[in-house]
């Protein structure tokens, strides 16, 4: 078959292609994107509400209980959530970035590969850094605030211990984590863009 | 009310250029349901994005680069897909039809030689036989025009050597 026949086919095929009917083109215009990047935004957006419901109740709860007696885990719960509110903003704010896909493809590909590379080293910075902010927090009010001050210089030891090797495993599994979901995807991606550019450099060599 | 005008204009210009839609979920899905929830993913992309569509281009220049960004990029969707390495495992699904014509034996040929070409390739093929001038290519892959040139040449080059081997039935 010569090009221009395979032409002449493919023209003819647009008259045989099935036609939705107004109706059901209109029902998918209610339907939500079930692109990963929206679902990942509609997961951060329930996240974002179990996170301000549970936040909300125990901050309240440990500010009034006991007397106020435990304030300070209200006010550790409160950093955090803080440190959440940023962390959802960012993420948020990477994912509408990719999203978008009424670029050229070219600079479509190259903006998903820049967010998503931004994107992942994001998470993987606040799946370290969370867990390491929370942990000396937690023993900062385990110490002053239970028998445990009590208890000799032993579970001092051991506490610190525990966290650098709590620190190790977070790391790790962390790494593991964010590459294991992202990792494919963003090689996929950069292959793409790599078979995109592969004439340009193709020609850059050729001239010089 | 004008959400509604909105909405009927969105659905007619669909309705217009149905049959594009449905090449390019052809050319990047194999199973029929893929295709169905790509076309979906296309038109939903398409209804949030027409808002911000401004005419500076053609329509089907716009329509075009939705379509194709939200087939080519759908990271979902890309591990569903057969690996073109493997050529015979390339499920054409129309494969199991018996052909009513000759016509309909040389499409299922082309798609087939399609199939193995690259994701970006795919798309440059679908252009050319859309009879899309480099213009055009150019405004909805963002290569630039000399780029289009060398890299059209060596596709078209390929699809007809794909397409005669599968005619002949190497693959």
């Amino acid at each position: 078959m010569e090009l221009d026949n395979l032409k002449d086919i493919w023209k003819q095929q647009s008259l045989e292609q099935p036609l939705e009917s107004a109706e059901q083109i209109r029902s998918l215009l209610h339907k939500k994107s079930q692109s990963p990047v929206s679902k990942m935004k509609r997961n951060l957006r329930r996240e974002l509400n179990v996170v301000l419901i549970l936040y909300s109740a125990s901050i309240i709860f440990y500010a009034f209980y006991e007397g106020g007696q435990y304030w300070e885990i209200s006010v550790m719960m409160l950093i955090v959530g803080v440190f959440f509110g940023a962390y959802y903003y960012k993420k948020n704010k990477l994912l509408t970035e990719m999203e978008n896909v009424s670029g050229k493809v070219k600079y479509n590909l190259e903006t998903k590969v820049i967010e998503l590379r931004k994107y992942i080293r994001f998470y993987y910075l606040a799946g370290i850094f969370l867990p390491i902010l929370i942990y000396p927090l937690t023993g900062l009010i385990m110490f002053y605030k239970s028998p445990l001050k009590e208890l000799n210089s032993f579970f001092g030891w051991f506490f610190i211990g525990f966290g650098v090797f709590f620190g190790f495993v977070v790391y790790f599994v962390n790494k593991w984590y964010v590459h294991k979901l992202y990792g494919k995807h963003l090689k996929k991606l950069e292959d793409l863009l790599i078979e995109m550019n592969e004439v340009a450099d193709n020609n850059t060599k050729m001239s010089s | 009310m004008p959400e509604k005008a909105n909405q009927e204009q969105f659905v007619t210009l669909i309705n217009e250029h149905n049959a594009m839609l449905h090449k390019v979920c052809h050319v990047y899905c194999h199973s029929p349901a893929d295709r169905q929830d790509l076309f979906q993913e296309i038109v939903v992309q398409l209804w949030k994005s027409f808002s911000s569509f401004r005419g500076e281009s053609k329509f089907s220049t716009w329509l075009y680069r939705i379509a194709l960004n939200t087939a080519i990029s759908d990271l979902r969707r890309q591990q569903r897909r057969i690996k073109v390495d493997y050529p015979e495992l390339v499920p054409m699904d129309l494969a199991a039809e018996p052909f009513n014509n000759e016509r309909e034996e040389q499409l299922q040929h082309l798609y087939e030689g399609i199939a193995q070409l690259g994701e970006i390739e795919k798309a440059l093929v679908m252009l050319y036989l859309d009879d899309k001038s480099y213009d055009e290519m150019e405004d909805i892959l963002g290569i630039n025009q000399n780029n289009l040139r060398v890299k059209m040449n060596r596709v078209k080059e390929k699809l007809r050597k794909l397409t005669k081997a599968v005619e002949h039935g190497v693959r």
